[in-house]
C-alpha cells in the first residue's frame, strides 16, 4: 500500500520484504530484517545499519539507482559469540529438547517475563545458547509451552561500548524447578542505557 | 497511534530508538527519528513500534552523534 509521503528509509522483516529485495539475499531467513535506503539518505543512515556488524551479519547490495538494500541477520549473532564459550557436548537428559544446531555454554544475565497473565517475571543467567534456542536459570518453575520474552544482556557491546540486549520471544520447550529452555521465534537486538532499565515496554504488546 | 505520538522501535535495525509517529497506512507506519543530527522518515511494520511514555522525547538512534539517548 502506497503511503502519502514516501520515506527515504523503509524496513521490513525479511519474510514481508518485496520479493525483488528478498531475491538479493538467497540465505535470508524470516526473522532477518531488510532495509532499503534511498541514495540521498545513505550518508546519514548507512552507518547506523552497518554498526551491527560486530554483533551479527549485515549484507548490502547497491541498486542501479544508487540506493542500497541491506539485510541484517540477528540469528547469526550466536555464531559471532561462539568463541566466547565452550561448545556443549555430551548426552542430554531425557525430556530435554535436542537442538540440531551447535550450542555454546555462555553465561549472560537475563530477565524474563511470561506473556500470559498473571505475568511471571524474574531474573537468571543463560546456561547455553544456539541460533534456535536458549536455556537459562529461573527463580522458580515456569510452565512448559508458556510464551515468554527473554531479555539477554549481550556479551558483546556495540562500538563505543554501547550495551545491547537480545530480546528473544518464544515458547518454553522444557522446564525444571530452576531452569528452562526457550525455542526462539523472534529476536531483536536493542540498544540499552543500562541493565536496570526494566520493562522497556509492555511485553504483551510485542508480537 | 496518531501523529506526534512518541513510540519506541522494537524490531529491525533501529530497535531501541525512540521516535514519533508521522502517519499510518494499513499495517505500515512512517515514524520520524533523529539520526546523526537529522530528522529522518522511516517506514516500517506497525508492530515494530510500541507506544512510549509521554515524557520520552525524540532521541537519536544508534549510530547517531550521541548513541545512548534514552530520556527517562
Amino acid at each position: 500500500m502506497a503511503l502519502d509521503v514516501p520515506a527515504g528509509v523503509r524496513v521490513w522483516r525479511f519474510c514481508s520484504a518485496p520479493p525483488e529485495f528478498q531475491e538479493l539475499f538467497p540465505v535470508g531467513r524470516d526473522e532477518d530484517w531488510v532495509a532499503h535506503v534511498a541514495e540521498p539518505e545513505l550518508r546519514v543512515v548507512a552507518h547506523s545499519l552497518l554498526v551491527w556488524r560486530p554483533i551479527h551479519p549485515v549484507h548490502s547490495v547497491v541498486l542501479v539507482d544508487g540506493s542500497v538494500v541491506y539485510c541484517g541477520s540477528p540469528s547469526g549473532a550466536m555464531a559471532f559469540v561462539s568463541g566466547l564459550g565452550a561448545p556443549v557436548t555430551g548426552t542430554l537428559l531425557s525430556g530435554e529438547e535436542r537442538r540440531s544446531v551447535q550450542r555454546v555454554r555462555l553465561e549472560c544475565r537475563v530477565r524474563y517475563e511470561t506473556h500470559s497473565k498473571p505475568v511471571r517475571a524474574g531474573e537468571g543467567r543463560t546456561i547455553d545458547m544456539s541460533s534456535s534456542g536458549i536455556s537459562f536459570t529461573t527463580e522458580s518453575g515456569l510452565e512448559v509451552s508458556a510464551r515468554i520474552t527473554l531479555f539477554v544482556a549481550w556479551p558483546v557491546p556495540l562500538e563505543d561500548d554501547v550495551p545491547i540486549e537480545l530480546w528473544a520471544i518464544g515458547t518454553l520447550v522444557w522446564t525444571k524447578p530452576t531452569t528452562a529452555a526457550l525455542r526462539l521465534e523472534n529476536i531483536s537486538f536493542v540498544t540499552t542505557g543500562g541493565w536496570r532499565q526494566t520493562r522497556p515496554f509492555d511485553v504483551d504488546s510485542v508480537q | 497511534m496518531h501523529f506526534g505520538d512518541p513510540v519506541k522501535i522494537t524490531g529491525g535495525p533501529f530497535a531501541g530508538a525512540l521516535a514519533e509517529v508521522d502517519h499510518l497506512s494499513g499495517n505500515r507506519v512512517v515514524i520520524v527519528m533523529e539520526l546523526r543530527g537529522r530528522h529522518l522518515f522511516v517506514e516500517m511494520d506497525v508492530d515494530w513500534v510500541v507506544a512510549a511514555s509521554p515524557e520520552r522525547k525524540l532521541v537519536s538512534a544508534v549510530g547517531g552523534s550521541n548513541i545512548l539517548q534514552k530520556s527517562v
